[in-house]
């Protein structure tokens, strides 16, 4: 939204600079984005009176100008009576009028914020000398008007400053709307300027048109309805049967309207326009012939205008052309049964004020607010009137601008207005105790101070004992209860103003939760590993699930997603990690370990308690490297191991089960991962679909991990790890078992392990070498065992004898051989 | 009726040598157009069974196409250490490895937090619209709900756009605290989503860190001295403060707050930083969650996270975090 600082002005004292008056407004009303200078865009504008203009021969548009721009300009040439001259291509261009001279060497105002800035001279047209430019509304990049030059006031002297003469020596301030989302009254120009007034200090007075309750004249065969609730709480029709009685807007009025973004286009239209930026209450003109011929056609005895929601399929075609099917919880405004317009939104093209005008009937509403915001959603439209809409401008609001409506356009107060009401709400009395405005705020004001702040906005406010009883003015349809009184005194006070302390607490050692810190030890974990830590959208393609083999349906699928890249939530982290592969390998890197931490959703996983969807959180990883014949499989393992090891923890590696996070593995060369005979997640190569389908290298392979199922089994298992070391020598010794190669690993393993329990002494042991000849037949397993008692220093003997112990259990109670 | 149909698909699958074509077949699109003429009572019972069945059959036919493709794999003892006749796996060089900028920095914020006292919660990433906007006092179709440009599923779910989202369980949860005489302190931080178009500035997914505080005596004054004392803290310097008001439905006052930029990011004496949107938590929001909005107040904050790590490690482009480029990854820490 635009705010006019010469507009204030016209409200309220203003001795700050638009500088200084930004940063107050900033930090007291809302936030300020940009103020912007009018005046540099004018420098070389001069007002200036044509004195002749004649039809330049052998042209058909050309005039031949002389203008007396009081002398001012002491560079052009002048003839002998000291006139300037211009040619015109305007055919609006006449002797005795005012214009808007641009002068040579100034640049075109409509050009002077873009890069190809347009700088007049002086030049020969059709032989004539041309010293500068006549320029039109939208060369003065005041509107979009281009039929002919601008002609200005008849009271200006010739040679004054043109911005000064308009005002247009001003300062826009670019206002962040969102901040004002519940201030219905901050998108008014006297609005504002009442925020200003009472941030400055000063008491404002509205003008007095706004508060007075305006007596109307009755309605001639007019009927005004508001048919279903929460559609509108108060419903004006005015009739104006004199349309070229109406005066429009002064030149000075319609560039007010233009520098904040609204171009003028009729009287009429103009001077809603108007009253909308001063009072922030949108106006709406049916052309009152076209309303009385829908009715008569529907043979109604009289006009019958109202409010009412849309029908099931009902249909318009609204202003810029567009036809809207309308929704059964649009509001509308009907003739009769024939829709005429969207509520608060625009009007209907079927009565739509054109040359022929005659009569109008003029709207004055207020709607529910909430409908409207929907309906702007629904069909896209976005005005200024519904802008307004949607902040709730209330019903009190209707009448006074109506009443100015007819002062401004027919010098009449008293129009035929028919009207309606359902609902209102009333100004409400809030009771609120100073110390409560004191306690909320840190402060400490006086109770004097408060009541000040509030009458200065306009609030009535009577102080009994510590209590304020605080009317609040009829615009004011944000303050309800206490606490938004303790805001409008706090943002008036200042914020900065309030000195920031520290609330005093218990002296109590703070922990991070043990689930975070288990996060930040796995992060630490990996990063001691090598591995890189990337994010990755949560978003992914239907074609990235698929590509993973995952089934589509099991995801959740955003509705209005940007893109179809962005279209589903994802079920695990492979995808987007094996994503990365390619790319990373394409930009020089030949081997590289990426994780993530992340949430993923599956449908499967169904609802929790709260009727949200069961979000899983994982660790992914992959390990690639470009070009390697060793067996991938091992390597993600062994970062999985290292974790796990470092967490205390021992897992199991058993067949691969399928789900919706394992689907893209290769069962042969994966595997389910267990902790406590519970899965816990999946680590393996990939099916070589997936390879192919994510361009991957052979060495490439990953896992993924539930840490939620991780981390609550780590709270589960016992950790009895025992850290005593040995206390006497140990005996080193290397033993090969040969077995057929299909014997798994764990099972030879724990085989061993057993065993070397059985023996009461400290043994470890681990594998050093796993060797499997030429055509498959045999395997051979090389562990080295490290045995010591925990009494004495053993013999060789002695752990010989041990070792024998051991190798007689597992050869007993496996198919193996030592060798 | 389903079951028949699943033994029969099932059979089908196990013996086919193209198992997912079997998952086209014309006896489930009869079950869907069954569905679709099915009364609305019976509905929503059918489509799940339908849909168990659907799952059943592809999880089938997934496991036979993978015996298919196996054929040509050669299998692994996944139990082993390493593979027979390689060599031993060895983990990568520390020098490689790098953290993300982002968590790591949210680390660093949480830590703060928990320091000065705040419990911690990582924030859903698909969430309802009773967390994202009802309990935060924004009714249905309030317009402040603009500003947000949430993204939704079929379902009506919503990949949260503010980590406020958890404030109603912070608050719900911490009541037994308040009945204890202690304040609610907690922080919530994560993911965050924007239906936003994607530039050197903007991400449709960011990072955001949240806090709320509650007990009977807070104060507007405690909150800004809180987030003062996070921002000096955080850099490491004292630091001057500015505020300016604000609108959120779920605080009442509502501000944005301001530092002065510090020199350690490249601030000059009088260019200010907006790092948080915060303000007293709404009596509203605190009565949803069952806090006597009389006897108790409360203050709350949040902001994003993506621009402080930006701004620290001098990083001039917001896609760099979610790209997963390792040019870009092994820069950092």
């Amino acid at each position: 939204m635009i705010v006019s600082y010469n507009w204030l002005k016209k409200f309220v004292q203003i001795d700050l600079s638009a500088g200084e008056l930004a940063k107050e407004i900033g930090a007291r009303i809302v936030e300020v984005e940009s103020v912007r200078s009018l005046a540099p865009k004018y420098t070389g504008v001069r007002v200036a009176r044509v004195k002749s203009a004649e039809k330049l021969a052998g042209s058909d548009h050309l005039s031949l100008c002389k203008i007396d721009d009081g002398g001012v300009n002491k560079q052009v040439q002048r003839d002998e009576n000291g006139l300037v001259q211009v040619v015109c291509g305007a055919p609006n261009v006449r002797a005795n009028t005012n214009i808007a001279w641009i002068m040579p060497g100034a640049i075109v105002p409509s050009s002077f914020d873009s890069d190809d800035k347009f700088k007049l001279d002086t030049r020969k047209l059709m032989g004539h000398e041309s010293d500068g430019m006549i320029a039109s509304a939208r060369e003065l990049d005041l509107y979009d008007e281009h039929d002919g030059i601008l002609i200005l006031d008849e009271d200006l002297a010739p040679g004054s400053d043109f911005a000064k003469s308009y005002e247009l020596d001003d300062y826009l301030f670019d206002i962040e709307n969102k901040s004002l989302t519940q201030r219905p009254d901050c998108f008014g120009v006297i609005g504002f300027a009442r925020e200003v007034a009472t941030i400055l200090g000063q008491e404002f007075k509205s003008p007095t048109w706004l508060l007075e309750t305006p007596r109307f004249a009755e309605p001639k065969n007019l009927k005004v309805f508001i048919r279903d609730d929460a559609t509108a709480s108060k419903y004006q029709l005015a009739q104006l049967e004199n349309l070229k009685a109406v005066e429009g807007l002064s030149l000075l009025e319609k560039t007010y309207l233009a520098r904040v973004g609204v171009r003028p286009v009729s009287p009429i239209v103009d001077v809603t326009n108007y009253l909308m930026m001063l009072s922030a209450q949108p106006l709406h003109a049916f052309d009152a012939d076209k309303v009385e011929a829908i009715c008569a056609k529907q043979g109604l005895g009289g006009v019958q205008v109202g409010v009412r929601l849309a029908k099931q399929n009902e249909k318009l075609t609204i202003l810029d052309g567009r036809t809207l099917t309308l929704d059964i919880s649009d509001i509308v405004i009907s003739a009769g049964e024939e829709v005429i317009g969207l509520a608060g939104v625009m009007g209907g093209k079927n009565t739509e004020i054109d040359g022929s005008t005659q009569r109008v009937l003029l709207e004055s509403a207020s709607f529910n607010l909430y409908r409207l915001r929907a309906t702007q959603m629904r069909h896209g439209i976005f005005s200024e009137a519904v802008t307004r809409f949607t902040k709730g401008q209330p019903a009190s609001l209707t009448a006074p601008v109506l009443a100015e409506a007819g002062r401004m356009m027919l010098d009449e107060a008293a129009l035929p207005v028919a009207t309606v009401e359902k609902g209102i709400k009333n100004n409400q009395t809030i009771t609120v105790n100073y110390q409560f405005v004191n306690a909320v705020l840190g402060t400490d004001l006086s109770q004097a101070a408060m009541v000040r702040s509030l009458t200065n906005a306009e609030f009535a406010v009577e102080s009994v004992g510590d209590d304020l009883l605080v009317t609040t003015p009829f615009w004011r349809t944000d303050v309800n209860q206490p606490i938004e009184v303790v805001e409008e005194i706090g943002r008036v006070y200042g914020y900065d103003s309030i000195k920031s302390i520290l609330p005093l607490r218990t002296a109590t050692a703070v922990e991070p939760p043990r689930y975070y810190q288990f996060l930040h030890r796995l992060r630490s974990l990996l990063s001691a590993a090598g591995a890189n830590e990337v994010l990755t959208y949560s978003f992914v393609s239907k074609d990235l699930v698929e590509k993973a083999g995952q089934d589509s349906d099991n995801s959740y699928k955003i509705v209005n997603s940007i893109s179809p890249e962005l279209q589903l939530c994802r079920q695990s982290l492979q995808s987007s990690l094996l994503n990365l592969i390619h790319p990373n390998i394409k930009a020089g890197y030949d081997e590289f370990v990426l994780y993530e931490i992340n949430k993923v959703q599956q449908k499967g996983d169904g609802l929790t308690d709260e009727n949200v969807p069961v979000e899983r959180q994982n660790l992914g990883l992959v390990v690639a490297k470009k070009s390697n014949n060793q067996t991938a499989y091992f390597l993600a393992k062994k970062y999985l191991e290292f974790i796990l090891q470092k967490l205390s923890i021992v897992a199991e590696y058993t067949n691969l089960t399928v789900d919706a996070t394992s689907v893209p593995f290769e069962p042969k060369r994966s595997a389910d991962v267990l902790v406590a005979g519970k899965k816990i997640g999946v680590v393996g190569e990939y099916k070589l679909a997936v390879y192919k389908k994510f361009k991957l290298p052979k060495f490439v392979a990953g896992f993924e991990i539930d840490l939620i199922k991780l981390f609550e089994l780590i709270q589960e298992i016992p950790q009895s790890k025992s850290a005593s070391l040995a206390k006497f020598p140990s005996v080193e010794r290397a033993i090969c078992f040969e077995s057929k190669p299909s014997l798994a690993f764990a099972e030879l393993e724990k085989t061993v392990r057993k065993a070397a329990e059985k023996q009461g002494l400290l043994i470890a042991f681990r594998p050093i070498d796993i060797f499997v000849d030429d055509r498959k037949t045999f395997r051979r397993t090389t562990f080295e065992f490290s045995i010591a008692s925990a009494n004495k220093t053993l013999t060789s003997d002695e752990a010989n004898q041990v070792l024998g112990q051991i190798t007689a259990i597992v050869t007993a109670e496996l198919s193996v051989k030592i060798v | 009726m389903l079951n028949e149909v699943k033994s029969e698909l099932l059979g089908q699958i196990a013996k086919s040598s193209e198992p997912m074509t079997i998952l086209k077949s014309s006896k489930m699109t009869e079950l869907y157009q069954q569905l679709a003429s099915l009364p609305k009572s019976q509905k929503a019972d059918f489509g799940r069974e339908l849909n168990s069945l659907k799952q059943a059959l592809l999880v089938a036919a997934q496991t036979r196409q993978a015996e298919i493709d196996a054929t040509e794999v050669e299998a692994l003892d996944v139990t082993a250490p390493w593979a027979p006749n390689e060599i031993k796996p060895e983990l990568f060089s520390t020098e490689l490895s790098s953290r993300h900028p982002l968590t790591l920095e949210l680390e660093r914020v949480v830590d703060i937090f928990t320091r000065m006292g705040f419990e911690v919660i990582e924030s859903r990433q698909l969430d309802d619209d009773f967390h994202m906007f009802e309990s935060l006092n924004f009714p249905a179709n309030h317009p402040a709900r603009d500003g947000y440009d949430t993204f939704r599923t079929e379902e009506g779910f919503i990949p949260p756009a503010h980590t406020s989202t958890m404030q109603y369980r912070i608050l719900s949860a911490g009541r037994d605290k308040l009945a204890k005489g202690e304040a609610i302190a907690g922080v919530s931080y994560g993911r965050v989503y924007r239906n936003e178009d994607v530039d050197a500035t903007h991400e449709h997914t960011f990072y955001q860190s949240e806090g709320v505080y509650v007990s009977e005596t807070a104060s507007l004054a405690q909150m800004l001295g809180f987030l003062k004392s996070f921002f000096e803290s955080y850099y490491g310097q004292k630091l001057k403060i500015r505020t300016q008001p604000a609108y959120f439905p779920f605080v009442e006052p509502g501000l944005e707050f301001m530092i002065e930029k510090p020199a350690a990011i490249g601030g000059k004496s009088g260019d200010w930083l907006e790092v948080f949107g915060c303000g007293m938590i709404h009596p509203n929001v605190l009565k949803t969650a069952g806090i006597d909005p009389e006897k108790y107040r409360g203050f709350a904050w949040g902001g994003g996270i993506d621009r402080l790590v930006m701004l620290k490690n001098s990083i001039d482009d917001v896609r760099y975090f979610e790209s997963g480029k390792l040019d870009f990854l092994r820069r950092m820490a």
